[in-house]
């Protein structure tokens, strides 16, 4: 695979210092000592607050989303600060807080004969994130999917396509229920005929049982 | 004088006699009577149920034995079990299709005693037991369909977990409980096996024991029309009248479930991706569709509520009322409730449509 290196150019609105954050947050401290009217301005702000996240262009990595599925919000940086040259499927560096550091391992799905050079955020759609395991050294892996927007276009032209050959590649493909030879097909068919005359000569036997009791609830016996 | 036996079979007979006390349970069974009329078939649908129960029991536990609860092997583990298991995939349709007809027998058996308007007094209890059953008997189905791990049971189940999310207050926790984090994953795997393997069925046999005493000790209920006039309704032994007439049922139910195992067998899908994009068309098994459908129709906003959540609150509305069904038609046995007849009619050909539009869409 073609190395990629990254472009350290992050959206403002992914990272927490951006002026929106900053401006929410001023307001909801100005809303604390406001006493009861807080609970409906934070109500108000928090629904703007998820709108806008919302209709971001890079809605899958907006502030809302972008959390790993034990629910511990993810503030992606590019780290190292400098370019780095990374395989593409291996990992970036996200730092969560300063005391916590995100492995972001990420598995890029590029459009076909592409070459893309550098990482650009923008050109990108994440799916959701995911805990991969969880070290003593307090570091935490995760796991993402990319895929660049060429390549989605390309995967919905194709008719799927592509996730059909995937599929194919990896034998994931469906299981369809049948006899493995000829023997098991005979035994079973065997027993199904079995079955159902035993069922024929025990339904026999039950309807004169039933007679016979009914006859004797009759007599009284 | 001590009676000592005068055989082999007499001895063991007085052997067990000894132990169990056998004797007395079959003298109980047949002082026990059950009315007998042109609506008796229903009453066969409970015993059905038990049946496969039965079937589901001992075919989960051959299924349990080569399955893997964990996101790397569930699939290929269910694989596994219909490529390499000898008959193993006639008996994972067998697990399916008791499962199908399970659901599908409590819904009848619910319907004919909501129509024969056999909850009321003193049947109150047996109802809302019957409600938990139902409500149990469906948490099987969608915890057991994520089991196999395949593309359309994650993306099912994400729609399914994901659900309860609009419910003020409790709904996220709901979601976050069910799935065990933020999102369905390796976690939601094992939770799910865990209820379906242990909890559910913990819940099931407790609820089945509570459901069948307060059967035993109110005794089968008359048809209405028979109490309304005053009419005795003709009355058989349960044993061993009605356990033949039973066992009938039993050996049919069982050949075609057999038979339809075998010829209609379940096949499983390609391996989750849980970083793939939802395939197109999900739907949930058939069971959920008439609500799949009820929510499809509801647009994203009504005004200034979701209408997600409208619509939720509806069926939950709607769920209370036929739990507390009994409290609400609380006339005494016998008195006829034509309003509750005419709004469970129309209740039960609304879920039909829906089932069948959301299937033909």
């Amino acid at each position: 695979m073609k190395p990629v290196t990254i472009n350290n150019e992050v959206p403002e609105r992914m990272i927490p210092s951006a002026p929106i954050n900053k401006l929410l947050f001023k307001i909801f401290d100005i809303l604390k000592i406001i006493g009861p009217i807080k609970i409906i301005g934070g109500v108000i702000l928090f629904i703007i607050f998820i709108n806008w996240s919302i209709s971001s262009s890079f809605s899958a990595i907006s502030l809302k989303k972008l959390r790993s599925n034990d629910g511990i919000p993810l503030l992606p940086r590019p780290w190292p600060a400098e370019q780095s040259s990374v395989e593409p499927g291996n990992f970036k560096l996200v730092e969560l807080d300063r005391f916590l550091t995100c492995f972001f391992k990420i598995d890029l799905l590029k459009a076909k004969g592409k070459k893309e050079e550098t990482l650009d955020w923008t050109k990108w759609e994440w799916a959701r994130v995911f805990k991969l395991e969880q070290e003593k050294s307090g570091s935490l892996f995760f796991m993402a999917k990319g895929k660049e927007k060429s390549y989605v276009a390309n995967e919905d032209s194709d008719g799927g396509k592509q996730e059909a050959g995937k599929n194919k590649t990896e034998g994931k493909e469906i299981i369809k229920p049948e006899f493995k030879n000829i023997k098991e097909k005979t035994s079973v068919y065997v027993f199904l005929a079995w079955l159902w005359l035993v069922i024929g000569v025990l339904l026999y036997i039950l309807n004169e049982q039933i007679k016979e009791a009914e006859r004797r609830r009759q007599l009284g016996l | 004088m001590i009676n000592r036996p005068k055989n082999l079979k007499e001895y063991k007979g007085k052997w067990w006699e000894e132990r169990l006390g056998w004797q007395a349970i079959v003298t109980f069974l047949r002082q026990k009577k059950v009315p007998q009329s042109e609506h008796s078939l229903w009453l066969y649908t409970g015993s059905l149920i038990l049946l496969f129960l039965a079937i589901q029991v001992i075919t989960g536990i051959v299924l349990a034995l080569y399955y893997k609860p964990t996101v790397a092997e569930a699939n290929v583990s269910v694989r596994r079990i219909m490529t390499e298991v000898p008959l193993g995939w006639i008996i994972r349709s067998v697990h399916f299709w008791s499962a199908t007809g399970m659901i599908a027998t409590v819904f009848v058996h619910m319907i004919s005693i909501w129509l024969l308007k056999s909850y009321r007094r003193p049947r109150e209890l047996t109802w809302i037991t019957g409600v938990f059953l139902l409500i149990i008997t469906l948490g099987f189905g969608f915890t057991g369909y994520l089991l196999p791990w395949d593309s359309l049971s994650l993306a099912a189940t994400k729609v399914g977990t994901d659900i309860p999310r609009v419910i003020p207050v409790i709904g996220s926790w709901i979601s976050k409980f069910l799935r065990g984090g933020e999102d369905v994953g390796a976690d939601t795997l094992t939770r799910f096996y865990l209820f379906h393997i242990c909890l559910l069925p913990l819940m099931i046999f407790l609820l089945i024991g509570v459901h069948v005493f307060l059967i035993q000790k109110h005794g089968v209920s008359c048809p209405l029309k028979y109490e309304i006039k005053g009419i005795r309704v003709e009355e058989i032994p349960f044993w061993p009248d009605f356990v033949l007439r039973e066992t009938r049922i039993w050996l049919i139910a069982l050949g075609v479930l057999i038979t339809i195992s075998i010829f209609l067998p379940r096949s499983l899908g390609p391996q989750a991706d849980m970083l793939a994009p939802t395939p197109t068309g999900i739907k949930p098994e058939w069971y959920f569709l008439f609500l799949f459908q009820t929510l499809k129709l509801f647009p994203s906003k009504i005004f200034f509520i979701s209408g997600e959540s409208l619509a939720l609150l509806i069926i939950l509305l709607f769920l209370g009322l036929f739990f507390f069904l009994p409290l609400i038609d609380n006339r005494p046995a016998g008195k006829k409730g034509k309003i509750i007849t005419v709004l469970s009619i129309v209740m039960i050909v609304y879920a039909i449509a829906m089932t069948i539009w959301s299937l033909v869409e």
